[in-house]
Order: C-alpha cells, then structure tokens, then sequence
C-alpha cells in the first residue's frame, strides 16, 4: 500500500493529514499491525509530522524496529538528523537506524531513465539562459549528471563577461560545435553593466581562441564594435552567420576566412562576396557599397543549392544607384532548390534584369516590396520578371495545379498565385485610391511575360479582395485579353460602398448577340460563382446567362454558385431550369 | 466493406484491449512486433504498461490515427529539433491534463512503445511545469531531496553566481 499524495501537501491544513492517516491506519487488523517492524517516512514536514504523528504509529505499530528516513529540502540543516533522532527516540522509542541520501521512488519522476530527463531538460533549456541551465544543476546531484553529460547544452555561449563560466561552457560542451551570440541589448543589465563595447571585447578574449569550433554566429552590435576582430577570426567550420550593425553600415574588406558557409544574413555589413560559395540561404539587407548586381550574380551563380534569397535597400554605388549588371553576365542562373525570394526596396530595372536570367522551377514564394508610396522607382520591371518566373519557364514546374491562377488584391498588394508559386508585390502607393489603375496595368505587365503555353493552361479564375467593381472589371478585361480557355470564374466581390452601388461586374460577363463574341468576357465559361454582400440583389445574373446563351459561339454558363445577397423566387425557377446546377448560400430569397 | 484489421493488446494487469491495427501500430513496438512475428490472434503483451495507462494512450493513439508519423532518424541533437516548439495543440493539451503519476507512466509508456508524437508531448508538458521555478521550487514539486553536502552547495552557490554576474 503507497500513500502517495501532493494533496495532502498543499491542503496547508495538516490536522487533515493526521486525520486521514489515523482513519486509513485503522483498516489494519491488530495481527497486521503487530508484524509491521519498519516504517519508510519521507516528506517535506517530516520533523513536525514525526512528532505528532509518532503516537498515531506507535498505537497502530507497536513493533517498529527500523525507521527510514529521508529528508526533504526544507529541513536540511547541519543538526536535522540529531534531532530527529532525538525527537523520534521521544516519540516512537525507536531509533532512526537508515538514512537516505540519494532520491527514493517518492515521486514517479525518479523513475525516468537518464534519456528521458534529458529529453524534459532539451524542452525546457530551448533559450539561452545561464540561470536556468545552472538552476537546472542546481536541484540535486541526479540533475547535475544529467546536465553537464548533455554537451550541446552548453555548446550554446552567449555574450557573457566570466571568464569562469565561459571555460565552463567550453569544457562542459566537449567537442560539440559552437553557438555563439555576442548581440548588443541580450543579457544586458543597467546597472553598474559595463558598456558593450567592453563586455564583447573579453567575451572575445574568452571564446575568441575556440574559433575553430564555432558552428554559428549571431551578432548584432554598434558601427565601431568589434566586427573586424570577430571576422578576421579562423572561423573554419562556420556555417550560418547572422551580423548586424545597428549604426552606419559597414563595408569589411579585411579576411573572411569561412570556407563551410551556407547561411549568410548581413545587415549593414558588406563583405568580400567573391570569396562566397555554396550558400544555402543569403539575405543581404542594406549593405553598401555592395554587393554590386554583378557581385549577386557571381554570388548566385557560384551557389547552386540556394534554397532563400532575399535583397533588401542595397544600393551599391556611391551615387545611391546600383551599378546596372554587366553585359559579360548572360548566361542564365539555375537555382533548382530556391523556394523563396524576397526583393524589397532595391533599384528595380538593374535587378529585374538579374531575374531575367534566373530559373527557379521550385519557386514558392516571391516577395517583391516598394515600401514608399511616392519613390522614383519603377515598379515595372519586378512585374515583368515575376511574370517569365512564373509564367515562362525554362524548366517545367516543380509543383501544384499549374491550370489555377489566383489573383488577389487588397490595400497595397496584388497577388498572383499559378500553382503552388505565390508571386506577392506589395507598393504603399497602392494603399492610395489616386493609383487604382496600376494594378491592373501590372497584372497586364505580368500577364504579357506568360509563355502561350502557360496562357492556355489556365481553365480556372479567382479573383477576390479587390476594392472596387471598376478595377475588378478591368482585371477582368485584361485576363480575358490573355487567357483564352477560362471556364471556371470565381469573384468575390470587394466589401466597400462601390460594391453595394450594383452588380456592374457582371456587365461585362455578357453579351447580345449582335455583338457576338468579342464583346463577352471568357467566352469559354461554363462554371461561374460569386460572392456579395448580403441584401444585395443577384437577379441581374440571369440577364448575363439568357445573354450567353443566345450567343452561339460562347459557350452557356451551366453551374452557378451565389454566396451572399438577395434573389427573387422566379429568378431562382428560371435558373433550376436551365442550370445543370445551382447552389446557393447564405442567399436571401424572396 | 471489410472491417478494419484488429490486434489485441494485453496490458500488465492481464486486461485486453482490441483495437484497430492502424492505431495500434502508432507504437513503434507493436508495428515492429507485427511485423516480425505476423499477424496472429494471440494477444501482444505490453509487460511494462498497466490497463489504466495503456487505456490512456490508446485514446491518444485513436485521435491521432491519420497523423503522419515522426521521421524515424530525426537527430534530437540537432538544432531543429533542439529548438522544437514547446506549444501543445489543444487536444494533446486537455489529453495530457492528468495527476503526475499518470504523466509519468504516460511519459514511460510512451517510451517503452515508442509513440514518439506522445512521448513529446509528455515531456513538453513536464518541461512547462518546470520553466519559470527555482532549484527548490523544482525540488518541491517533484519531491526531490536536495542531497548535496554543505561543501557542495557553497561551490555551486559559487557557479551560479558566475551566471549571475554580467
């Protein structure tokens, strides 16, 4: 039988205890009670549960011979074992004659084997805190084992001043590669702190002599810190470095000496690019005076598993524009693993002809942002390049459904999706109502960069979130001007007072006969859906189906999906009658 | 349509347990276990786990049946899977809300059965009781004896005072 129960402990009232005790001690028949001849005690208020409940014992047990015991925390002091001998040889009349040292199975996570503590202890070590990690050593020898045998938990060195705990760091950590962060503002205390200047330095002077080691860096610091000496380190088996100047952007031409590299994020800080290669991710942010167009080419080229890349306000000639890319550099650059590239606020027309010359056919994600309404910059050449990256390529796509293409606009941003590749441009200009007109002529300017092929693969639209009817009705036009066989329409009308003026959308959706088919929008249409406000009538959609369906070389709108609005009866039994099929949701009908 | 594959499962305490094959085979062991001996009607004995905790882990084996199983080679040692998220979905979290003892024999259930997802979460919910505590309050909740000599806690009152000093 176990009693076992944190209850009792946090109930605060230990007359409870004494009384739950005495009951359950009470189910033992004398005969029972007689032959028990050692009783295991163990608790936080061992002293004072001893006490008063000696006499409970001694009535049920008579016959105790041997009492173990083991000793909480709490009561440790130098003397606790005199005088609990001495308070128990008062009470019981029996002698404490075992004591334990170590940790008995009082609790189940005693029972855990080594490697599954050192799972608990990787889940809560997952940020670099010195005092955790020497709080977790701290709790009792068991824990201590098991922390300083787990050497990656200390190949994690954050900027720290001790040289003690810096050596411990480095020997506890074995063989392991090295962390490091030196990061101005971490680990920072007001007072009394040195400044940061001083606090790298002897950072530096302890962990500088293990360069070698160093897997990683993280390092953020002032203009005039300590980039040069960390640098110029033999940093041989450097994989990811992150650096980042919080001053004056730096320009860093001394040795670089890191021939693992694979993950490079500077910001503010340019470096000898041409001694790079093989990089698996590159984030450059703000470097100047370079890397030049003709230096991110080299760059590019020279790293065929590029998975991210991602440029961001470099303008790298000391007139504030980059130099434009030189014509020697022509033949194309084919990134097969880049998923993700990022070009934000960068001279657009010098790098538009870089991506020209890029294949990614597993491209994902292209991010392309002007963050300043009114900039000089032209925004046209990143929709050129976005449509040859997604709708002219060299190389057959990765990936995804590649006859669906979304397009999506709200506040600053057009959407492009074709399969599973998401072309984003985002311009605060466009936030503006003053340039509702750019969007469709970028969406234009990309659509003209599809190959024919590509232009004929793509059976279904979306089109949704934009603001109003006007600029859904020239998107509209413009993607009709380029996609030839569109037969699934879905619009989701823009939630905004243009919208509840009227289903103007639809206009162009039909046609008279005497107009023919030039005059209709996606002739090819046999599945339409939309989506309006609520309260708003639908009834005009009929209209555009009899329209369609007397033209005869247009093909008949055969499914219809509403969400939203409001239709009347007879409007609904005209539809079910020549509909293959009609749904409609959230729909008023009266 | 044919009804789904079963296996038994017998747990320490003799109680038997008929299951879907599928969930069963959330357990390393048992899908290794049938796969080496075949599938028989004999029950698969669990030694190690009583009725009430592998009553437990069934259920969370049933509620994950569809999931994607764990890359087998995952390195914890490396820095993905160091920096593993210590957030739990929240039906892992209301599953894992039991007393300690049953967290525990949850945490070495999963284990000795190999249901890595499980063990995770077990460990993550254990590691989120610890964060934030100090050495005692950590001793407190789990009832561990702070065993060290005098001797020893003045040298690591020492070592952490080097933490301490920035």
């Amino acid at each position: 039988m176990q009693y076992y129960s944190s209850g009792w402990k946090w109930k605060g009232d230990w007359y409870d205890y004494s009384a739950e005790l005495s009951a359950a001690l009470s189910s033992f028949d004398g005969r029972l009670g007689d032959d028990i001849k050692a009783i295991c005690f163990g608790g936080t208020r061992f002293r004072e549960d001893l006490i008063i409940l000696g006499p409970i014992f001694q009535r049920h047990f008579p016959n105790v011979e041997e009492l173990v015991v083991t000793l909480d925390s709490s009561e440790r002091r130098p003397d606790a074992h005199l005088v609990l001998e001495a308070e128990n040889g008062a009470t019981l009349g029996t002698p404490v004659v075992k004591r334990r040292s170590h940790n008995e199975l009082h609790h189940p996570i005693h029972r855990l084997p080594p490697e599954l503590l050192y799972i608990i202890i990787e889940n809560v070590y997952t940020e670099v805190s010195y005092e955790l990690l020497f709080a977790l050593r701290s709790v009792c020898k068991h824990w201590m084992e098991i922390v300083d045998s787990m050497p990656h938990l200390w190949a994690r060195i954050a900027l720290h001043h001790n040289a003690n705990l810096i050596s411990s760091c480095l020997q506890k950590s074995k063989t392991q590669p090295l962390d490091v962060r030196c990061k101005e503002g971490e680990n920072y205390v007001v007072r009394d702190s040195p400044p940061f200047q001083e606090r790298a330095a002897d950072f530096l002077r302890h962990i500088g002599p293990s360069a070698a080691r160093w897997r990683s860096l993280d390092y953020l610091a002032p203009t005039n810190a300590q980039h040069e000496r960390i640098l110029s380190l033999p940093l041989h088996n450097l994989e990811t470095l992150c650096v980042s100047i919080s001053g004056a952007a730096v320009d860093y031409t001394g040795v670089f000496d890191t021939p693992r590299l694979q993950n490079l994020d500077t910001r503010k800080l340019s470096l000898n690019w041409r001694s790079l290669s093989n990089l698996r991710s590159l984030q450059i942010d703000g470097c100047v005076p370079s890397p030049t167009v003709d230096e991110v080419y080299i760059l590019l080229k020279s790293s065929p598993n590029l998975e991210l890349f991602k440029i961001a306000r470099n303008r790298s000639s000391p007139t504030g524009h980059t130099t434009d890319l030189s014509d020697f550099h022509s033949s194309p650059i084919l990134l097969p693993k880049l998923r993700t590239l990022h070009i934000v606020q960068v001279p657009f027309i010098s790098h538009s002809r870089l991506l020209d010359l890029v294949e990614a056919p597993n491209l994902h994600r292209f991010v392309v942002f002007q963050h300043f309404p009114y900039h000089s910059y032209d925004f046209t050449p990143m929709f050129e390049s976005a449509g040859r990256l997604i709708g002219a390529p060299r190389y057959s796509r990765g990936d995804g459904d590649t006859s669906r293409l979304s397009i999506f606009g709200a506040y600053d941003m057009l959407a492009v999706v074709v399969g599973d590749c998401r072309v984003i441009l985002k311009n605060h200009g466009w936030a503006q109502i003053i340039s509702q007109e750019e969007r469709p002529a970028g969406l234009s300017a990309v659509l003209r960069h599809f190959n024919a092929r590509s232009c004929e693969s793509i059976r279904v639209i979306r089109l949704f979130g934009f603001r109003s009817d006007q600029e859904m009705i020239d998107l509209a036009h413009t993607l009709n001007r380029h996609l030839p066989n569109v037969e699934e329409l879905e619009m989701k009308m823009c939630i905004s007072t243009s919208a509840l003026e009227g289903l103007s959308i639809l206009g162009p959706l039909s046609s008279s006969p005497t107009e023919g088919k030039e005059a209709c929008l996606f002739p090819s249409l046999v599945s339409f859906q939309f989506d309006v406000p609520k309260g708003l009538a639908c009834d005009g959609i009929l209209e555009v189906l009899k329209a369609r369906w007397n033209v005869g070389q247009v093909q008949a709108i055969r499914q219809l999906t509403i969400e939203g609005g409001k239709i009347r009866h007879d409007t609904v039994d005209v539809l079910k009658a020549h509909l293959e099929a009609l749904k409609m949701t959230g729909t008023e009908v009266s | 349509m044919s009804a789904a594959p079963q296996v038994t499962l017998e747990s320490s305490d003799g109680e038997k347990f008929k299951v879907d094959k599928e969930v069963a085979e959330r357990s390393v062991l048992i899908k290794n276990m049938i796969e080496d001996v075949g599938e028989s009607d004999n029950p698969i004995p669990l030694p190690n786990v009583n009725a009430s905790v592998l009553k437990k882990v069934l259920e969370y084996c049933e509620h994950h049946r569809g999931d994607p199983l764990p890359a087998a080679d995952a390195d914890p040692s490396n820095d993905d899977n160091r920096k593993r998220a210590t957030e739990i979905s929240d039906w892992d979290q209301k599953f894992i809300q039991v007393d300690q003892e049953m967290l525990f024999e949850i945490i070495l259930a999963a284990n000795y059965m190999d249901i890595k997802p499980l063990l995770d979460v077990g460990c993550k919910t254990v590691a989120n009781m610890i964060k934030g505590k100090t050495p005692e309050e950590i001793r407190k909740l789990f009832n561990i004896v702070n065993d060290f000599t005098p001797e020893e806690e003045a040298q690591i009152k020492k070592e952490n005072e080097w933490a301490e000093d920035r």
